[in-house]
């Protein structure tokens, strides 16, 4: 249901109007408004708007700025660990913002570091290997000429070994040599030496041609190959301690910074609600005035809390909400702890309207019902069983999971039940295994399982007009009332007329339940004008529309009864049996996804259009930042 | 022969039935993507519109079930 709420209007002297919205903010019960003689922009009587003074502006910028170099900082840091926590400055003190950028630049050179530290250690590795395979080569030249050395990486293939060696030779008279060694799994270390003097045509050749040369960093370049060799291992041995040492710093400084980010960033962002509410809030000469809307089960409580904490200064006034205020009151949903999860599903649309109806209970019950029927079957409901009872067990998702986890349960809770009523456990695994079914066979009886679905559209979408039949009634909308009571008989007479010509009736209520029928059109038709016509066939098409619950279900078990077929049909045995449990997982999980689908769309589009007012305003009060 | 004309009925049946709906949802799947992109708290009307047209594949359906039950 929805909670019934109040209008509180607080009262008290101007001077204490900080102190009551700290009060406020920590009670975090009252959903803010502007008091409605503002709200036209124009003064009335002795009443105003709170304006900020020029500390306050400044307050402001102070905080935001505070906020966002807190949140941004803490963004960066990775997840803080135990250690010494630092102690900010308060997040206004202009200090504040100058020791956050001190951190922040800490982490940044920490973060520089690291970079370098893991760059080189990709080049060390690089290098050390290459030059390892080098180490025992030596440049020589088989005519006369100084050796120039050139070192080179290619990849295994001695094709382009074999053209690299020519091209060098036809450039070089045949006065060059070129030795080569493996580098890894992939690569080849080649020492060409060349005469000095043709040193520059070689280099500009093994440019043209995209051969890598091997050009060692500035920090080894002109070293002897030995001495490098000797820098780059030394290197590779100090390298992951210094990374390890930087890392720990930086834990250090999440450790020491982190939790103080987080502090900050709650009390600047509590600071600017509470500056941001003052724009709410109206004054007097004197007097200061807060208005909101809190659930009327909360009034005494902030009553009591206001008399303790201001000695009778400041008061509350409670007013019931006017019929003109309907769209302003802010919705609580309050349900039974077994029913709350289902208002999860409530998410993809708009809350329902104050003074409207809450359709969580209904959904609480046919959703799980809905599912059961596609999904309907033993092995599936308790497979989803115990995945719920998992899920639950490790508090998957926090509290959305829990509630997810508990829908979860009750969808196959109602699968498991259908698969008992239908004689399924894994399609007709559980026949062949002596599960019979209690009330129909879905695979051979596809006519009574299409008038069990519509029949059950029909009481949903009969329950809908219904409700919102009583609803329009009850707020005195007659002529709403009339048109959806209509529907509501002509659904009836409908459902007589099916029935007798099914002969599950005698077929002598044919005639009544035409005349039922007609009068509900008429009945209609005066409430709604011609156009209630069209809803009327409309209603007619939605109970159709329940046929899909129908689809779905002859669908997964014949999925399951090919699935079951496989071993059978399929040599040799292990890949029958592996394409089976495949068709199962796959079945299982279209089982997941179709029903919940289907489910939800009859929700919102067949059953909530008959009675549901969407358009709701949520509940937000003003509270702490969290 | 007469049962290679009520599966073939059947088939096209839901088959037309599918393409319709298939089209149809390509259409608003499109425009519902423009849309979220824009409006992102618009994801629970752009499902429930999404899956307005199925009743036209479930309804091809019911009738090709009809039709191969020899039902009318």
């Amino acid at each position: 249901m929805i909670a019934p709420m109040a209008k509180v209007q607080v009262l008290g002297p101007r001077r204490r109007l900080g102190a009551v919205l700290s009060f406020l903010q920590e009670r975090g019960v009252l959903d803010l408004r502007t008091p409605a003689p503002l709200l036209s922009g124009v003064p009335s009587g002795a009443l105003r708007p709170v304006p900020l003074r020029e500390g306050e502006h400044a307050s402001e910028r102070a905080l935001v700025a505070a906020a966002d170099a807190s949140a941004r900082l803490q963004a960066a840091l990775p997840p803080p660990g135990r250690g010494d926590e630092e102690a900010l400055p308060d997040v206004e003190d202009p200090s504040f913002p100058v020791r956050v950028e001190a951190l922040d630049a800490e982490r940044r050179a920490l973060e520089a570091r690291l970079a370098a530290l893991k760059e080189e250690r990709l080049v060390v590795e690089r290098y050390g290997k290459l030059l390892v395979a080098l180490a025992p080569l030596r440049p020589t030249l088989p005519g006369a000429g100084e050796p120039h050395p050139v070192g080179l990486v290619m990849r295994r293939d001695p094709r382009a070994l074999e053209l690299l060696d020519g091209e060098l030779r036809r450039l070089t008279g045949g006065n060059c040599s070129v030795q080569s060694r493996p580098a890894g799994e992939n690569q080849l270390a080649v020492l060409v030496s060349v005469p000095r003097d043709r040193s520059r045509e070689v280099a500009a050749l093994l440019f043209e041609r995209g051969v890598e040369e091997i050009r060692l960093p500035a920090r080894y370049a002109g070293q002897p190959l030995v001495r490098a060799l000797q820098l780059l291992l030394a290197r590779e041995r100090e390298i992951p301690a210094q990374a390890a040492a930087a890392e720990a710093e930086l834990a250090a400084l999440s450790a020491r910074a982190g939790p103080a980010l987080r502090r900050a960033l709650h009390e600047a962002r509590s600071r600017l609600a509470r500056l941001r509410a003052l724009a709410r809030c109206g004054e007097t000469r004197h007097a200061f005035v807060v208005t909101g809307w809190i659930p009327r089960a909360g009034v005494p409580a902030l009553e009591a809390s206001l008399g303790g904490t201001f000695g009778g200064r400041v008061t509350a006034l409670v007013h019931d909400p006017e019929a003109s205020e309907g769209e302003d009151v802010p919705v609580v949903l309050q349900n039974p702890p077994l029913l709350r999860p289902f208002e999860r599903l409530l998410a993809l649309v708009p809350p329902p309207r104050y003074g409207s109806v809450d359709p969580t209970p209904f959904l609480a019950l046919f959703f799980p019902l809905f599912f059961g029927l596609v999904v309907g079957d033993a092995g599936l409901g308790a497979l989803g069983i115990a995945a719920a009872l998992a899920w639950r067990r490790r508090g998957w998702g926090g509290a959305a999971g829990q509630d997810l986890a508990a829908i979860a349960m009750a969808c196959a809770a109602s699968a498991l039940l259908f698969g008992l009523l239908f004689g399924e456990a894994f399609g007709d695994l559980g026949a062949r295994l002596g599960l019979h079914p209690l009330l129909l066979d879905r695979r051979r009886a596809l006519l009574a399982f299409l008038g069990l679905t519509v029949g059950v559209g029909m009481v949903h979408v009969g329950l809908g007009t219904a409700i919102g039949a009583i609803h329009s009634l009850r707020h005195r909308h007659w002529r709403k009332g009339l048109e959806r009571g209509g529907r509501l008989v002509l659904l009836a007479g409908s459902a007589v007329v099916a029935l007798a010509v099914a002969a599950v009736l005698p077929r002598g209520a044919l005639l009544p339940g035409l005349w039922v029928a007609g009068a509900g059109t008429a009945l209609a038709v005066a409430g709604g004008g011609p156009m209630a016509l069209l809803e009327v066939v409309l209603s007619l098409g939605n109970v159709l529309s329940y046929a899909r619950l129908m689809a779905l279900g002859v669908a997964s078990v014949m999925l399951a009864e090919v699935a079951n077929h496989m071993p059978v049909a399929v040599r040799p045995l292990a890949a029958g049996l592996a394409l089976a449990i495949l068709l199962h997982a796959l079945n299982f999980t279209l089982g997941l996804m179709s029903p919940l689908i289907a489910s939800l769309r009859l929700h919102y589009v067949e059953f909530f259009e008959k009675f549901y007012e969407g358009g709701g305003r949520p509940y937000r009060p003003f509270a702490l930042w969290t | 022969m007469e049962k290679v004309y009520l599966a073939l009925a059947a088939a096209l049946s839901v088959g037309i039935a599918a393409v319709a709906t298939a089209w149809v949802q390509s259409r608003i799947g499109a425009a519902g993507a423009g849309a979220l992109a824009e409006k992102p708290e618009l994801r629970g009307t752009i499902i429930v519109m999404l899956a307005i047209p199925e009743t036209l594949v479930i309804l091809g359906f019911v009738v090709a079930i009809l039709i191969l039950t020899g039902v009318g």
